[in-house]
């Protein structure tokens, strides 16, 4: 009854004032301090345990689960990227293979997830060493997880604020509710006067600055006590530390006490020299994605650098995250020239790349878990909850980082005379230097007529994953939200006959095609399990194809983040300036980032340009121009000539 | 993390004022004040019926004073949890436990909800709290007379209910306790707590992990005879869930008979070899670094071994850095391997 009329009183004085507010399932017993929230559920206490539990793991376990992790596996690396002002080291996790090539021998790219920025935010360590512990857990599958590891360098911080997160683990039940109310009138710069601030509730990282009416150990941090408040207020907010809006008078705020201190100066903080530093273990110039990981609100915060293609691209990447999430993680960009200084404005406007801040759920507070509605109880994630998200946004990172390790390219192709049980025809793409790749063809016989064979066709990256029953299936999160793909690849041969008539002949292609057991041509995959697809089909009498003047493989397929082919491998493609550099689509160009369907496989070569010259300025091929009658006529000949037949698949291979 | 919301104010702002009549929308500043203004107002006196009364109040309030008939009803429904309700109170709360907010304002806080309204008050989660205080008042005197009187508790058991009763009930109606094997961690580790009896560690390390229970293990090796707890701790290793934290509670006893051979014996485990590291370099003697020399002598890679040379490299005094560099001169190892570990050098 104590603490219950404790709580009147605070609530009924208005301001509350200074006093430490305790955290509880339930306010059934007396108060200990001058305020108690009931939150519903059992609070959280830091657990003392490597391996995931429903529950958070205390600093010093989660970073023995990670250096185990890394001192278990030649495929990870712990790098100390700083030191806090408290002396602790600040440590990053680099996952990938020992060089910097992808198994291609093109430059890796690198991604780079960051968490616990604020401190109060106990979800994003978990999340983040989540990623870690299921790319080391499926290290060797021969697939998708295989395949990031050897085509990127993975770089992960799960504990940037490593001073303020243990703070708030320090005191996992109980925080410091202060007074600060900021400039009067400015709401923005304000905080409520019922606002917990240090303890579990501590955002910022520890540094003291010195003003007016506030001294500073000469340690230069705040103390790891309670009940001083104004020393509780301090520190800096790591994420408005960062160019290019530092200081921009935007949601950050000059005060010292303020939750939103920029700091005195631009990267002035420990934390955020050794988030570049992260960044460099990239190298940042490879680096192609970004995320830091908050909570709370359930969204991907973004921005539009004003750069078109590589803004589509940040929105384009977030639909491939959010649909693991069964579309649970909306996207909201900041526009173009406004910013506050965080982490996420840093590497998106500096490298141009996706990036965001990723915040986790709840989406408004912890009532959505039966919570009691307590104020802040969106920072305070029920233990229940935190295996379930680790797992999900686990899911969405690797997919993520799946797409940004590059769009999808044909490595290599056989076609097999079922008959006589030798190819016909081979071709693999390899690599010629850093930006192109040369085909190396080997034509044995033509295809005939009436004879049946085997297509296998390989790709550089793996494009199908495998349920639990062992069918091919797409990249699912685990509570069920799949990427939407079309799981069968489109194949044809198309050419131009002996008379000069385009033609088509589509070859009929299950999605049981994918291969999954090892063998390479004709029958297994070639460097990842479902990196190849293998199909029978019979050549029938009287087609075209047998004297085709011309005559090429068209692949239409997407992988598993639903990214089309690059239609010319002959052009390595790569990130660069915001949009994918060498990424044909079905017409050549590398402007659009969509790829499109490869034509670049010919069985029978005329020497005509892969890709058709582009239309004259001026003429028909822009927008509001009208068709000449020359051309209408040409035109309307070859759809007229244009044949179309469907190979049926001979016996589904197995 | 609501931001730039001043650079977007102008577009919100209209946004909202757009759609505000049809949510409800309040701007901040006049939220803050009319929460202010709930706040200050006296606290009532007179009990359970005046809360009643003026809940009832609230609730008649127009929708058009949306706002302060939810900051209103939340600060009532706080206010009403400590007492004992009446049944036309329980009924009016029970029925504001499904309320949809009707007034919706912006986030207040930094880290959440840019560009999105959120409710002013959650009503709904509070009324179900205030219930759930009520319930769990009672169930907490129920539980607490029947253990008092030997009487048996009947099932489903509320853990909560259950483990708060625990904790306050006299000494002498715990000793003939035997719970059945359905209760939950959070009543099993109250009893452990109380009783400090290594039997009812066993039971609770048995079952299904609680949060309550990993926290029992750290106070299992605290309340226990160290050979009691140690024995316990072992024990709880087979417990997948708490396998992990069971060998890092192992850390105080591990100068207890057995405890430094377990957990140098896990160090290729792949569950607990990472947690028995951490016990091992954080309390190394020289039994330790003598076995482990003997993995770095065996001239073969293995998870025990890799877990061996991070204790060293934790341990970084003298020795173990003999001992490092010594491996990474061994030619049967992986140059790879090797070299990392001459990297981690000074």
């Amino acid at each position: 009854m104590r603490g219950a009329l404790a709580v009147l009183a605070a609530l009924a004085s208005g301001a509350a004032g200074a006093g430490i507010i305790t955290y509880r399932q339930a306010n059934t017993d007396p108060c200990p301090t001058a305020r108690c929230e009931a939150l519903g559920y059992p609070v959280p206490q830091p657990v003392d345990s490597q391996i995931p539990v429903d529950g958070f793991r205390s600093y010093a376990a989660l970073q023995a689960r990670l250096q185990d992790l890394a001192a278990t596996s030649d495929s990870m690396g712990p790098r100390t990227i700083g030191t806090t002002l408290a002396g602790r080291p600040i440590l990053a996790y680099v996952l990938g293979d020992a060089d910097a090539l992808t198994p291609e021998g093109f430059a890796e790219p690198a991604m780079l997830q960051n968490g616990g920025i604020h401190a109060r935010e106990w979800a994003a360590p978990e999340v983040v060493a989540g990623i870690a512990e299921r790319l080391m857990q499926n290290q060797a599958d021969h697939g998708f997880h295989q395949y990031l590891l050897e085509a990127a360098t993975v770089v992960l911080v799960p504990s940037l604020n490593v001073d303020g997160f243990l703070q708030t683990q320090r005191f996992p039940s109980t925080a410091l509710q202060t007074t600060f109310t900021g400039p009067e009138g400015d709401a923005v710069h304000s905080d409520p006067p019922t606002w917990p601030r240090d303890g579990r509730m501590r955002r910022k990282n520890m540094h003291c600055t010195a003003s007016p009416g506030i001294s500073c150990p000469v340690s230069g941090q705040v103390d790891e006590q309670l009940s001083t408040e104004n020393d509780g207020m301090l520190g800096v907010d790591n994420n408005r530390n960062n160019s290019p809006f530092f200081d921009s008078g935007v949601h950050n705020s000059d005060d010292t006490r303020s939750l939103v201190y920029h700091g005195e100066v631009q990267d002035s903080e420990a934390e955020n020299e050794a988030l570049a530093q992260a960044a460099a273990l990239g190298p940042a110039a490879r680096l192609r994605y970004y995320v830091d990981t908050h909570s709370f609100s359930r969204m991907y915060l973004g921005l539009d650098t004003g750069n078109q293609r590589r803004d589509a691209m940040t929105r384009a990447l977030h639909a491939t995250l959010n649909a693991v999430t069964a579309n649970r993680y909306p996207y909201d960009a900041t526009p173009a020239g406004t910013g506050i200084g965080s982490t996420d404005e840093h590497f998106g406007y500096g490298l141009q790349i996706p990036s965001y801040t990723l915040e986790l759920e709840p989406r408004n507070g912890s009532a959505e878990y039966g919570g009691f509605g307590a104020e802040h109880d969106g920072f305070i994630l029920p233990d229940s909850q935190i295996a379930r998200v680790r797992a999900e946004i686990a899911a969405s990172a690797l997919i993520g980082m799946y797409r940004m390790a590059g769009p999808p390219a044909i490595a290599a192709v056989e076609i097999r005379d079922q008959g006589a049980g030798t190819a016909v025809f081979t071709a693999h793409w390899q690599r010629r230097d850093e930006q192109s790749r040369q085909l190396v063809v080997v034509m044995r016989a033509p295809l005939q007529t009436e004879r049946d064979y085997v297509l296998w066709l390989a790709f550089d990256k793996p494009m199908r994953l495998r349920n639990g029953g062992g069918a091919v299936a797409p990249f699912c999160g685990p509570g069920g939200g799949c990427q939407a793909i079309a799981l069968a690849p489109a194949l044809a041969l198309e050419g131009i006959d002996a008379n000069g008539a385009r033609f088509s002949q589509a070859i009929a292609a299950p999605a049981s095609g994918w291969r999954a057991a090892p063998g390479a041509a004709p029958n297994g995959f070639r460097r990842y399990a479902d990196d190849a697809y293998a199909v029978s089909f019979r050549v029938p009498a009287g087609s075209p194809l047998a004297s085709a003047r011309r005559l090429a493989l068209s692949v239409e397929v997407q992988d598993l983040a639903g990214q089309r082919l690059d239609a010319n491998p002959a052009t390595a493609a790569d990130l660069a300036g915001g949009g994918w550099a060498r990424y044909e689509d079905g017409a050549g160009s590398d402007q659009t980032d969509t790829g499109g369907a490869d034509q670049s496989l010919r069985l029978v070569d005329d020497g005509s340009p892969l890709f058709p010259p582009p239309a004259p300025a001026g003429n028909f091929g822009g927008s509001g121009g009208a068709l000449p009658p020359a051309a209408l006529g040409v035109l309307l000949a070859l759809a007229l000539r244009r044949r179309r037949i469907t190979f049926p698949a001979s016996a589904e291979r197995s | 993390m609501s931001r730039r919301r001043g650079a977007c104010l102008a577009s919100l702002a209209a946004l909202f004022s757009a759609q505000a009549a049809a949510f409800g929308h309040f701007p901040l500043p006049e939220v803050v004040r009319a929460r202010q203004a709930v706040l200050a107002e006296p606290a009532s006196a007179a009990g359970e019926p005046a809360l009643a009364a003026r809940l009832a109040l609230a609730q008649a309030l127009a929708p058009a004073d949306a706002l302060h008939q939810e900051l209103q009803l939340h600060r009532l429904l706080l206010e009403l949890r400590t007492l004992e309700p009446g049944e036309a109170t329980r009924a009016a709360v029970a029925a504001l436990a499904t309320y949809e907010p009707q007034a919706w304002t912006e986030a207040e806080d930094p880290d959440h909800a840019r560009g999105r309204a959120v409710p002013v008050a959650d009503v709904a989660a509070a009324a179900r709290g205030t219930l759930r205080h009520w319930q769990l008042r009672e169930r907490i005197a129920n539980y607490s007379d029947a253990l008092a009187h030997a009487r048996e508790i009947d099932a489903p058991v509320d853990g909560e209910a259950l483990a708060a009763a625990l904790a306050h009930v006299p000494p002498n109606a715990l000793g003939a306790l035997a719970p059945p094997r359905d209760w939950p961690g959070s009543a099993l580790a109250a009893l452990a707590q109380r009783t400090a009896d290594a039997e009812n560690y066993h039971r609770l390390f048995r079952a299904a992990p609680e949060p309550a229970s990993y926290a029992a293990l750290a106070e299992a090796a605290r309340a226990l005879a160290p050979a009691d707890a140690a024995a316990v701790l072992i024990e709880a290793t087979a417990n997948p869930a708490l396998a992990s934290a069971a060998v890092l509670a192992l850390a105080p006893l591990v100068e207890q008979r057995g405890v430094r051979a377990f957990l140098l014996a896990q160090l290729g485990d792949p569950a607990l070899g990472g947690s028995a590291a951490q016990v091992l370099w954080a309390q190394p003697d020289a039994a330790t670094r003598v076995a482990l020399q003997g993995l770095l002598e065996r001239g073969q890679d293995s998870p025990a071994l890799r877990r061996a040379l991070l204790v060293l490299q934790h341990i970084d005094d003298p020795a173990a850095r003999a001992s490092l560099r010594a491996f990474a001169d061994d030619a049967r190892y992986a140059p790879a391997l090797r070299a990392r570990i001459a990297r981690s050098l000074p």
